[in-house]
């Protein structure tokens, strides 16, 4: 493990970021029913808006590619309407360099990708959601390679292709967790407590298509990952701004 | 606390995907190649030969000492029935007695030595188809091998029953072909082979140049066979084995 600590780091992030955040209210409520009855009131009466709008922000993706690894941004928006339903756009871009890619070589992709898809989404609690969605991703990238051979006998060898212009689809199942930040505990009906979100994507990803070539085919596909694996597990962490 | 620890462990497992291996990227030292079985087969000829004389020596021996069995047993009754003779007062063929069981014991003598000797070829022939089965084994030692189409020598110290011998790629994708000249002890042979070169990538992301419709052009051995596992007769998968 070469890269120990940014993956701390990013586990750190995670920790922060993952799973449900704990509702505050719920200690309240043994200390102070009336507080908590009318906080949560405030609170469900700001949530039971018709349509909502918020934007989201990979900043997994982005701690990764300033630890060094490969450059991955992405971002999205996400239209809410009659509480429980959402429309969901995402769009990134992507320079992969998998060093896998060839054990005796490397291995490039570029290019930009989005999502789009819709889903159901629950409150669990007065600060956190959970959500079950789909989407359809397309990625248009570029992709190339270049492996190295050497022997004592003769000349030594490299083969070269790319960049090739490619397109690949995908489907993928998309489950998302979330919490609400509490910036200002002190007066929980703030309007700083209400703007923002930690969460996660988990997908499972289902390749549809990709342009396919002989010998060396696409090896990995913005915003889909290594084509070699089919489904394609991932998970995403996020920060999202909820402004409306 | 203990949702933080499975989050955290989840997420640094799913970073180690992430981790590049250690030795990727890194060129690989590798020539396709074909294996060659020398087999002395002027030598196995020759021993056979020995071998057969040997079996009929032995042949003719024992019709010898089958047919000194039948004359002494001959004398036997004859100096059974001079001995007859003898008891009844017939003294005068005394002498001539003595001189039959003289014979008779001179042939016992042959007899046994007739023995020895063919237990003694019969051993010498185990010991020569030993010495086949070793051939066969084609364990030899080359004096040299040279690549004649780079002039390059091979370097092959030990006694081996096979030999990798490297095909040289040129263009990828092309005809080619790949000449060599065998020293052993005092023999000198050439053999010059035909193939195509191409491009694949294994399961394990290793690119490599490899061959395919390997077959001899030309050679000096008393004769050949290739032995391929596949149509293709691919490299690293065909066998040669050469008769000198």
């Amino acid at each position: 493990m070469k890269r120990l600590l940014p993956y701390i780091f990013s586990a750190f992030l995670a920790w922060e970021s993952l799973g449900q955040d704990q509702d505050s209210t719920s200690f309240v409520v043994k200390e102070d029913l009336s507080v908590v009855d009318s906080a949560q009131n405030v609170e469900l009466s700001e949530d039971s808006q018709i349509v909502g709008l918020s934007f989201l922000f990979d900043y997994g993706k982005a701690a990764l590619a300033l630890a060094g690894f490969e450059k991955k941004y992405e971002g999205g928006a996400t239209f809410t309407f009659f509480e429980h339903y959402y429309i969901a756009g995402e769009y990134g871009i992507a320079t992969l360099q998998p060093e896998n890619g060839y054990q005796n070589g490397i291995y490039k992709s570029d290019g930009k990708y989005f999502r789009v898809g819709g889903g159901y989404q629950a409150s669990i609690d007065a600060k956190n959601n959970l959500a079950f969605g789909v989407r359809y991703g397309q990625s248009k990238f570029t992709d190339e390679g270049k492996t190295f051979q050497e022997s004592s006998v003769q000349p030594n060898n490299t083969s070269e292709y790319g960049p090739r212009n490619s397109e690949a689809r995908w489907v993928e199942m998309v489950i998302t967790s979330e919490g609400r930040l509490t910036f200002n505990k002190d007066e929980p009906s703030a309007k700083i407590n209400r703007l923002f979100y930690l969460g996660f994507h988990f997908r499972l990803r289902f390749m549809s298509s990709y342009d396919r070539y002989p010998i060396h085919d696409t090896y990995a596909v913005p915003g889909y990952g290594r084509t070699v694996n089919n489904p394609n597990p991932a998970l995403n962490v996020y920060l999202k701004f909820k402004p409306f | 606390m203990n949702k933080f620890i499975y989050i955290l462990l989840t997420w640094l497992v799913l970073m180690w995907a992430c981790d590049p291996c250690e030795d990727c990227g890194q060129p690989l030292e590798y020539d396709p190649s074909v294996k060659m079985i020398f087999i002395n087969q002027d030598s196995i000829v020759s021993i056979k030969d020995s071998i057969l004389f040997n079996t009929d020596s032995i042949a003719r021996i024992d019709t010898v000492r089958l047919s000194l069995a039948d004359s002494v047993r001959t004398l036997t009754d004859t100096i059974n029935a001079l001995n007859l003779l003898i008891s009844s007062g017939n003294t005068q063929y005394v002498a001539q007695k003595n001189r039959f069981v003289g014979i008779s014991d001179s042939l016992d003598v042959v007899v046994d030595t007739l023995n020895i000797y063919k237990t003694r070829i019969r051993s010498l022939n185990t010991e020569m188809n030993k010495v086949i089965s070793a051939i066969n084994g084609g364990s030899i030692q080359l004096s040299e091998v040279l690549l004649v189409t780079n002039n390059i020598n091979l370097f092959f110290e030990d006694s081996m029953k096979s030999f990798s011998l490297p095909l040289l790629i040129g263009e990828v994708g092309s005809e080619q072909e790949t000449s060599y000249r065998v020293i052993i002890v005092e023999d000198t042979f050439y053999i010059s082979l035909q193939y195509s070169s191409y491009e694949t990538v294994d399961a394990a992301r290793v690119a490599r140049i490899r061959t395919r419709n390997i077959d001899t052009v030309s050679h000096s051995f008393d004769s050949l066979n290739i032995n391929c596992r596949t149509a293709d007769c691919l490299s690293d998968e065909t066998t040669l084995t050469v008769y000198f």
